[in-house]
């Protein structure tokens, strides 16, 4: 499926809930041959939609759930592969949703993919979000018992640590705050 | 007390991974295959702490593996030797400043030699091993 | 769409003929700490439970407070055996963000550090794999034959590990004309051994009754657990960013996917086809390597060769980018997002193989018994494992403790038996 295929399969399926953010190329090698990546995003509550109208047209591989705190809302991108097994057909897919911090709760997807229990588990303990109906909350890869939410930049244990960036070069818009 | 002489015929050594990435833990097998092959000097890798003479410990400690290093440390019968491999273990290396990891190792276990290198080579390791034991029967005590 | 959904009950099956048996953290095999838990029935599993965390070093918490040159050094750490997948991934992602262009000569070389790796990697887990079995001497074999491999890297890259070669728009060393000739010879090299691996992995008795049937991953299951890399690829799913997504050297190629059919077999997932799978690998990345090195094009190693002036490109760089890299265990994938005018990355997410790989482990487990344990957790080559002492708790409450070469002795007896 190209890129163009799959924003016509959710639009589709979602009709103008879906918003195309970015739809690039990445040109490699001397030939420049180019591969795709796409990014749209969505209300919360249709991603279950979208993600089961990609299920029933293709296999999509779930990668990662990367988030970005932005102060009163949390962004997350679902990264997928979609198109996988043909040469250089496939489309690297970035479904992105935005939960308010006072309800940081979405509909978990291991009912369509059972593989997304591992990432789903890991943004339940580093960003605190609840995934609903998911099967098990346990932490993964933090100690059981532990109550910050590392990747948040606004809980308090979060500033335990200074910044350590080491500067060769003197800024002085940076430095002069 | 002296050390017996068994220490000059063989040496086992018991490998633990603080929460390494793994570097350094392969180039301590690799000291053992046929190419630096540390078993005709009677190095060997044993699968317990309890007949170890020698502990060979890598890796920023992360809080888990604290309390499992300090168990592993008291269940190793005197006289022993904790040799730390790699930069991680030594100073920290490129961890620092993390909400994980509690320090190098010698924050948690007395280290009798350090082995710098992100990993050392193989050799290096072997001389590690070779400078602490020599520096227990200098001492003429157990560490 | 119910064929593609497995149940995953995590839950024990608890009844009375059970007994718990947790594994790990620490282990004296050569793996990175991590916690098991069986549940077994005789010395059959019928549940496990896996807890990993306690190599966790907080990488992305540091990466995101430090300067992209600074990270880049810290992600080559994040895998000591996969050393430069991280990195290449992280350039590619950052290069992407900032519109960075990276010359054709330094994605070779690129290429061919990378497919070196593969090599180097896919020896050493063969050796690991042949160790858990009780085939020491394989082990030994296989490790004095991968001394070539390092041997090579050593001379194009300065070290045996952690080669510090990608640097943000290209690369740091150049492979000249007067070292083609080593890398020649290595490849030379490992071209006549490769038969006599194959004959001493596949078509060995003792090797084939120990793997053949052990730990079976379907299709199905391997697709919908979201399993990448050679776990994957033995299940038969076709599925390599290398032909998927080309990037790199590899975009100039038209790479296929390697599956046990390249051998004749049908795919069922087990460890004989991971053995299969990897050491054909091993084989493709010999050729790619040689079709790279007769095509190197010429010209400048690094778009923006002075340090400062690469730093302020990356300050003022501003978008997301995604970088994805075929490493030994499968896919890594590194996304990044930066903000003009800030240092550090604003988001930083690493998604290593072995995370995704971590649930295909139950059901490789489960119907297997106790003394496969060690072959099936180091099948599908994970960046961290097991296996220390097995704490057994009888059913009158009496409890022992074994020992690792306990369960070893246990795996190594299992050979004789059913070879004798």
């Amino acid at each position: 499926m190209t890129s163009g295929e799959i924003h016509a399969l959710l639009t589709e399926r979602l009709g103008d809930a879906v918003s195309l953010v970015d739809s690039v190329e990445y040109a490699h090698g001397t030939a420049k041959r180019a591969v795709s990546a796409l990014t749209v995003e969505l209300p919360r509550e249709r991603l279950h939609d979208a993600v089961a109208a990609l299920c029933d047209a293709t296999s999509p591989h779930v990668t990662v759930i990367s988030g970005d705190d932005r102060d009163a809302s949390l962004i997350l991108n679902y990264h997928f592969n979609v198109g996988w097994g043909e040469h250089g057909r496939e489309v690297v897919l970035t479904l992105r949703v935005t939960l308010p911090k006072d309800d940081l709760s979405i509909p978990t997807l291991t009912d369509l993919i059972p593989g997304a229990l591992t990432t789903e588990r890991e943004g339940h303990e580093f960003y605190g979000i609840e995934f609903v109906g998911i099967p098990d909350d346990r932490n993964l890869f933090l100690p059981e018992g532990t109550t910050i939410h590392p990747w948040r930049r606004d809980e308090a244990a979060t500033k335990l640590v200074e910044p350590t960036v080491k500067r060769l070069v003197k800024w002085e818009t940076r430095d002069g705050q | 007390m002296a050390l017996p002489r068994s220490f000059k015929r063989a040496l086992w050594v018991f490998h633990i991974a603080t929460g390494s990435c793994n570097g350094c833990d392969i180039e301590i097998v690799a000291a053992l295959t046929p190419r630096y092959d540390t078993e005709r000097f009677g190095i060997m890798l044993t699968g317990t702490p309890r007949h170890a003479d020698v502990l060979l410990v890598t890796g920023p400690v992360t809080r888990p593996m604290r309390s499992r290093l300090q168990r592993i440390y008291e269940q190793t019968p005197d006289p022993k030797a904790v040799v730390v491999v790699g930069g991680c273990g030594s100073t920290g290396g490129v961890f620092y400043e993390s909400y994980n990891i509690v320090g190098p190792i010698d924050e948690v276990v007395p280290v009798a030699a350090y082995v710098p290198g992100c990993p050392p080579r193989p050799e290096a390791i072997i001389d590690g091993v070779v400078k602490a034991v020599a520096a227990l029967e200098a001492a003429g005590v157990s560490r | 769409m119910d064929n593609k959904r497995i149940n995953l009950d995590l839950e024990t099956n608890a009844s009375a003929t059970t007994y718990t048996v947790p594994i790990g953290p620490v282990h004296p095999a050569l793996k990175e700490p991590i916690r098991f838990t069986f549940e077994l029935d005789g010395e059959r599993i019928v549940g496990v439970d896996i807890k990993p965390g306690f190599a966790h070093r907080g990488i992305e918490y540091m990466g995101m407070r430090r300067n992209l040159i600074q990270t880049l050094y810290l992600s080559e750490r994040i895998c000591g055996i996969c050393s430069i997948s991280h990195p290449l991934a992280l350039t590619q992602a950052v290069e992407n963000a900032a519109g960075i262009e990276v010359p054709p000569r330094a994605q070779y070389i690129r290429t061919i550090i990378g497919e070196l790796e593969r090599v180097h990697s896919h020896l050493l887990w063969a050796g690991v794999g042949a160790h858990e079995l009780g085939f020491d001497t394989l082990l030994h074999l296989t490790w004095n034959v991968r001394e070539k491999v390092m041997d090579l890297l050593e001379q194009l890259t300065g070290n045996r590990v952690d080669y510090a070669i990608p640097i943000y728009g290209g690369v740091r060393r150049d492979i000249p004309e007067e070292k083609l000739h080593l890398a020649y010879e290595a490849l030379d090299y490992y071209k006549g051994l490769l038969q006599n691996m194959l004959d001493a992995y596949l078509h060995d008795k003792s090797v084939e009754m120990r793997t053949k049937g052990v730990g079976a991953l379907s299709y199905e299951q391997a697709v919908s657990l979201a399993a990448v890399g050679p776990t994957a690829r033995a299940s038969g799913v076709k599925k390599d960013v290398r032909q998927d997504w080309p990037y790199f050297a590899f975009a100039d190629m038209q790479i296929e996917a390697i599956t046990p059919e390249a051998f004749g077999r049908t795919p069922t997932g087990d460890v004989y086809d991971m053995i299969i799978v990897r050491l054909l690998e091993v084989r493709q990345s010999i050729e790619i390597i040689e079709r790279c090195l007769e095509v190197l094009p010429s010209g400048e190693l690094m778009s923006i060769p002075k340090v400062p002036a690469l730093l302020a490109a990356l300050k003022n760089a501003e978008g997301e980018g995604i970088g994805r890299h075929e490493a030994p265990r499968g896919e890594v994938f590194h996304y990044i997002r930066l903000e003009a005018g800030i240092e550090e990355p604003i988001t930083w997410k690493v998604r290593a193989p072995t995370y995704g790989n971590l649930m295909s482990w139950v059901p490789k487990f489960l119907g297997d018994e106790v003394a496969d344990v060690p072959i099936i957790a180091a099948s599908i080559d994970p960046c961290m494992c097991c296996m220390d002492r097995a704490h057994f708790v009888e059913r009158s409450g009496d409890r022992t403790t074994r020992l690792k070469s306990e369960l070893v002795r246990l795996s190594r007896e299992k050979t004789r038996r059913i070879c004798g």
